[in-house]
């Protein structure tokens, strides 16, 4: 469950002062597993999601996942917490194209100390599940955009993180792709998972339990 | 991230440019190859050499070329007293009789005692039981009948004076071995020789400081009479005077023999019968080449010098090569050889980091975004460096082994290459490359090759590990 309170991230001083997110708060309800954060470009929505994933720290506040106040953590639980907790899907996906799918979905668990056997059935696993077993030997680099986020969700799902973040996963895919990423995140929410996303396509939030609009850093709606 | 998942990405991530790894391991391995025999050899050099040119028994080796030097006898002025005339003879047959039952200190006549810093030492009885090679063995094959332990004395040794004006002496093998003495039982002692019979009694040398050994190639003597008997034994003075001039003159009297030399010339003409060559007379003056070696146990190069020095002034055309010289030769040319394989060895090595260092800097920042993600799925900071430190101790690794097995070959082989080329020369010396100094060697350069490489990793990866990381994934 995620709670915020009172939510602010300023980049900058003085004049150059930039204010990403202005004083946000809201709550995760019991049912709402599927929420999607929409905005403009600019507005602060990745800031949202990347202090939520504790990949950046905010400037004041409070962000609680499982009762758990990620701000107070240092570098060190943070990066523990980001291993058991969150999992991410990036825009950009952020693969190593040198290495196998295999190899790309199994680092999450090779870097939480998994054992290679283990860590091999639960990649394996979740490859198949999302359709990609004939490519697990393959080189990511030649895998097309649709198979490269399918792998980067694999990735993220495989340490079965109670909060999947996804900031714009169908941004570089074409529509017929984004519309399967889109349908897999929904059914990852089905099954217990919250799942959070950013988007600027609001077509792409309408299948979320809630949306959260921000503008120029507030929540607007 | 624990060490084996460490070195498992680090592994994999070698993958990803084998080409370039594989020019990184070769480029190290042939660096470490240049570099290790160097390190070898200076050390050797340094260890070994060192210590032979402080402990090498013998110091001069010399050959002189004989065709040009005729024996003559300086016995003419030298009168014996109660054996008038006793120069030349006419042939072989009188100098043997002579030589037998006339001289005042054949064997069955006389009693002689060496006294070594007092201790007193007799006549070995292999003296008497002509143990000692003959004297002419090649034309009458005459049993032992050793002139006079005079002339021994007299024929092989060198007496002369330090710059000091004390007595000191150079010492045959041949005297030692009539009183039974090895070497280290007189050098740096006083002696002294006495020697009585029913008509004559006296010192054949009396307290003289033995300043060194002289060892015999062969044992036959040369017969200060003028006769032409082969020897082999060689030696040169080093006398040195005190203040240019003579001091004693020689004069035989009936107390024995005492040498007094008046002058230089006297003592120049007593010297030229100390130089015992490797002809015979003139009958049998042919080109060849006698050789010696003079054993001093301190290594003087002062008294080398002069030696040499007295050889070269009386014209005597002399291929000189002190074992010093030598080993200071080859110590000398072991240095250059070090310093420039040194150089091309160091400028490679450094051109290998140059080449590792970029190529490192370059593949992570080409794949920072991705070690960037290891650190957003819950990798820490020290990971970053710690994959790139173990990928560098894999490729250090695979170029140690190379360069360990090669380069050990190499160092062994050096060892036989150097002595095969001295030996060349004839110089009895040599240097030795221990097992255990190469194996050193290469563990040293090993250590060194891996703390270069895993502070290159760490430099190259420190920074990326620092960075925040949405402002490196947030880069294009």
């Amino acid at each position: 469950m995620i709670k915020i309170e009172n939510l602010s991230k300023v980049y900058g001083e003085g004049e150059s002062k930039v204010i990403a997110l202005d004083n946000i708060s809201f709550e995760q309800k019991e049912q709402e597993k599927f929420i999607a954060i929409i905005g403009k470009s600019g507005s602060g929505k990745s800031t949202l999601l990347n202090i939520i994933g504790a990949l950046e720290k905010a400037t004041s506040g409070d962000v609680q996942i499982d009762s758990v106040n990620i701000l107070a953590l240092n570098e060190k639980e943070r990066a523990v917490f980001r291993s058991k907790k969150i999992g991410y899907i990036f825009q950009a996906f952020y693969l190593e194209s040198e290495f196998s799918v295999l190899e790309n979905v199994e680092l999450p668990l090779l870097i939480a100390g998994v054992n290679k056997k283990d860590r091999e059935i639960k990649a394996k696993e979740y490859i198949t599940k999302l359709g990609l077993e004939s490519k697990i030997y393959e080189k990511v680099k030649n895998l097309s955009g649709g198979q490269k986020q399918r792998v980067a969700i694999a990735r993220a799902l495989v340490k079965e993180p109670s909060v999947l973040l996804a900031d714009e996963p169908t941004g570089n895919l074409d529509s017929a792709n984004g519309q399967e990423v889109m349908q897999i995140l929904k059914k990852i929410a089905e099954s217990g998972r919250t799942v959070l996303l950013v988007t600027h396509n609001i077509q792409d939030a309408q299948i979320a339990d809630k949306i959260i609009e921000l503008q120029d850093g507030k929540i607007s709606n | 991230m624990k060490t084996k998942e460490a070195l498992f990405l680090a592994k994999l991530n070698l993958t990803t440019s084998k080409k370039i790894n594989r020019i990184i391991v070769f480029m190290l391995s042939v660096s470490m190859i240049i570099i290790i025999p160097v390190f070898v050899l200076w050390i050797s050099v340094n260890v070994s050499i060192n210590n032979k040119i402080n402990s090498v028994p013998y110091m001069l080796y010399s050959q002189v070329q004989m065709k040009d030097y005729r024996i003559e006898t300086a016995n003419e002025d030298r009168k014996i007293s109660g054996f008038e005339n006793i120069n030349k003879f006419e042939n072989i047959d009188s100098k043997i009789v002579y030589e037998r039952y006339n001289l005042p200190c054949s064997p069955q006549y006389y009693n002689v005692t060496m006294s070594v810093d007092g201790k007193k030492y007799d006549l070995s009885e292999s003296v008497f039981s002509y143990n000692i090679i003959d004297i002419d063995k090649s034309s009458y094959n005459f049993p032992y009948n050793l002139n006079t332990i005079g002339d021994i004395f007299v024929d092989s040794c060198d007496a002369s004076f330090d710059e000091t004006g004390k007595k000191q002496v150079v010492l045959s093998q041949i005297v030692l071995d009539a009183f039974n003495l090895t070497s280290t039982d007189v050098y740096g002692n006083t002696i002294s020789i006495y020697i009585s019979s029913s008509h004559i009694e006296g010192y054949l040398c009396y307290e003289y400081k033995v300043v060194g050994i002289i060892k015999r190639e062969i044992s036959e003597l040369y017969d200060e009479s003028g006769s032409y008997m082969d020897s082999e034994i060689f030696f040169c003075s080093s006398n040195v005077y005190k203040d240019g001039n003579a001091v004693l003159k020689p004069t035989m009297t009936g107390q024995g023999y005492e040498y007094k030399y008046l002058n230089i010339e006297d003592k120049e003409m007593l010297n030229e019968e100390y130089m015992m060559l490797g002809i015979g007379s003139d009958i049998y003056a042919k080109d060849s080449y006698a050789s010696t070696c003079i054993y001093l146990e301190e290594s003087n190069y002062a008294i080398l010098s002069s030696l040499i020095t007295s050889l070269q002034n009386r014209g005597i055309y002399t291929e000189n090569s002190t074992i010093y010289n030598n080993y200071k030769k080859l110590y000398d040319v072991s240095n250059i050889l070090t310093f420039i394989l040194g150089i091309v060895g160091g400028v490679s090595f450094i051109i290998t980091l140059l080449y590792y260092y970029l190529n490192l800097k370059f593949s992570i920042y080409k794949r920072r975004h991705f070690l960037t993600i290891i650190r957003a799925l819950g990798g820490q900071d020290c990971d970053i460096p710690k994959i790139h430190m173990l990928q560098s101790n894999i490729l250090c690794a695979k170029a140690a082994l190379i360069f360990a097995v090669i380069g050990g070959a190499l160092c062994w082989l050096i060892k036989y290459v150097i002595n095969a080329m001295i030996s060349i020369n004839q110089i009895p010396i040599s240097i030795t490359i221990s097992p255990w100094i190469i194996l050193a060697s290469i563990i040293t350069m090993i250590v060194i090759m891996f703390a270069i490489t895993n502070l290159i990793a760490l430099i190259c990866s420190r920074k990326l590990s620092k960075q925040p990381i949405m402002s490196i994934l947030k880069t294009q």
